[in-house]
């Protein structure tokens, strides 16, 4: 065999390999996402931190959705794609945008805020029932909606964790056990454990919206392996 | 008289405590009334799947689809209430208008009339903030001639391969 044709013969090999490991790779790390919450829950600043968009304050109510077809972040030291990432409203007159994300999805983040979890004697008693209905019926229709769709996790994020007493209370861990026997009617509303996966954490800063991303992130690449 | 711009929406969302103010083809919805608030929000959605252009700017975002056949060009504008701080947020103001034709003045009957609206919902907002929303919201999301030049290119450069496809067919040519 000439030599000019075991070279070429060689290299299309090695390109092959090459081309067909970076197009897997492209693939593992893409995720298609629903981002859903109550307003308020810090959808938009949990966005906003993967775009690298971070908005001292409060970014502001979201009304219209808005469409990132392509959002490229690093999380647990990996290059993740988000693909066609939408902010959503947190009105429950949303819903039908919502069931759209979902349908849409692999996985679903659904946002809490941690105040909501604050038993009425900590908190305006009201706001908390309302808050905590609001939740249950959330979790009722995503149930729903996860039945008939793609999406196989659904992952509860607690936010505003820094303005929850009992964090500074309990601290990490015990805190997050509090949490999560909290929500257990939650996740159970949701499917079981078998499909709900909880994480809390803070987007006080890009910092702590990082760090909620990486627990987010290992709860699907754990669900993935 | 052929009217040039109507207002569809206008929609502002507050703290948790309040529901938002909606008010849809010539009515406010009641806060029951689910089903017509849902429609806002699937509107919103499939203007925002069909947008031609979905810019942001200084007076905030706007969003441009059409035109279309009967309904004219469906513009979205979304700005900032400043004045208005509900839980902490600051509240915007999406307001839906369909165009005709951008008549001088459509901007500044369509942000008074949308300022009454949220006024008599105990909203307050500035006219002439919304009507500069508007109209540099609708010139932001122009279609460029640039690019529709090579749109007409592109399509008569279609139309005169597909003939040749067909002369070269209709002659046994291949």
């Amino acid at each position: 065999m000439p030599l000019p044709l075991v070279i070429w013969a060689v290299s299309a090999a090695v390109g092959a390999i090459v081309g067909a490991r970076a197009v897997a790779t492209a693939q593992r790390n893409t995720y298609r996402l629903a981002v859903l919450g109550m307003g308020m829950s810090g959808k938009t600043t949990l966005i906003n931190s993967w775009r690298g968009e971070w908005v001292d304050g409060d970014p502001g109510r979201t009304n219209a959705p808005l469409v990132y077809e392509k959002v490229k972040l690093t999380a647990n030291g990996r290059q993740l794609i988000f693909k066609r990432l939408v902010d959503v409203s947190g009105q429950q007159s949303a819903w039908p945008v919502w069931e759209d994300r979902v349908n849409e999805s692999r996985h679903v983040l659904y946002l809490l805020k941690a105040t909501h979890l604050l038993a009425p004697a900590e908190h305006r008693p009201a706001v908390a029932a309302q808050a905590w209905h609001r939740i249950e019926d959330d979790a009722g229709q995503i149930r729903l909606w996860l039945d008939e769709g793609r999406a196989s996790l659904c992952v509860l994020v607690v936010t505003h964790r820094d303005l929850d007493p009992r964090f500074a209370d309990l601290g990490e861990d015990a805190y997050e056990h509090l949490v999560c026997d909290q929500l257990d009617p939650i996740v159970m509303k949701l499917g079981g454990d078998r499909r709900v996966r909880i994480v809390t954490g803070s987007l006080v800063d890009p910092d702590a919206a990082a760090a909620v991303t990486d627990k987010i992130m290992q709860h699907i690449a754990a669900e993935e392996r | 008289m052929v009217e040039q711009a109507r207002l569809r929406i206008v929609y502002t969302e507050f703290g948790e405590h309040r529901p938002p103010v909606i008010w849809h083809n010539g009515k406010f919805l009641s806060e029951n009334d689910l089903d017509a608030r849902a429609a806002v929000h699937r509107l919103f959605a499939s203007v925002v799947s069909k947008a031609r252009r979905d810019v942001m700017m200084s007076y905030g975002r706007a969003v441009r689809v059409g035109p279309m056949t009967s309904a004219g060009t469906l513009l979205l504008v979304e700005t900032s209430l400043s004045p208005v701080v509900a839980d902490g947020a600051p509240s915007k103001v999406t307001v839906v208008v369909t165009l005709t034709n951008a008549e001088p003045g459509w901007g500044a009957s369509c942000a008074t009339h949308a300022t009454e609206l949220l006024a008599s919902q105990g909203v307050a907002s500035g006219a002439s903030h919304l009507q500069h929303a508007l109209e540099k919201g609708w010139h932001a999301t122009a279609p460029s001639r640039c690019r529709t030049a090579l749109r007409i290119c592109a399509a008569i450069h279609a139309v005169l391969l597909n003939g040749r496809r067909r002369l070269r067919e209709a002659m046994g040519l291949r």
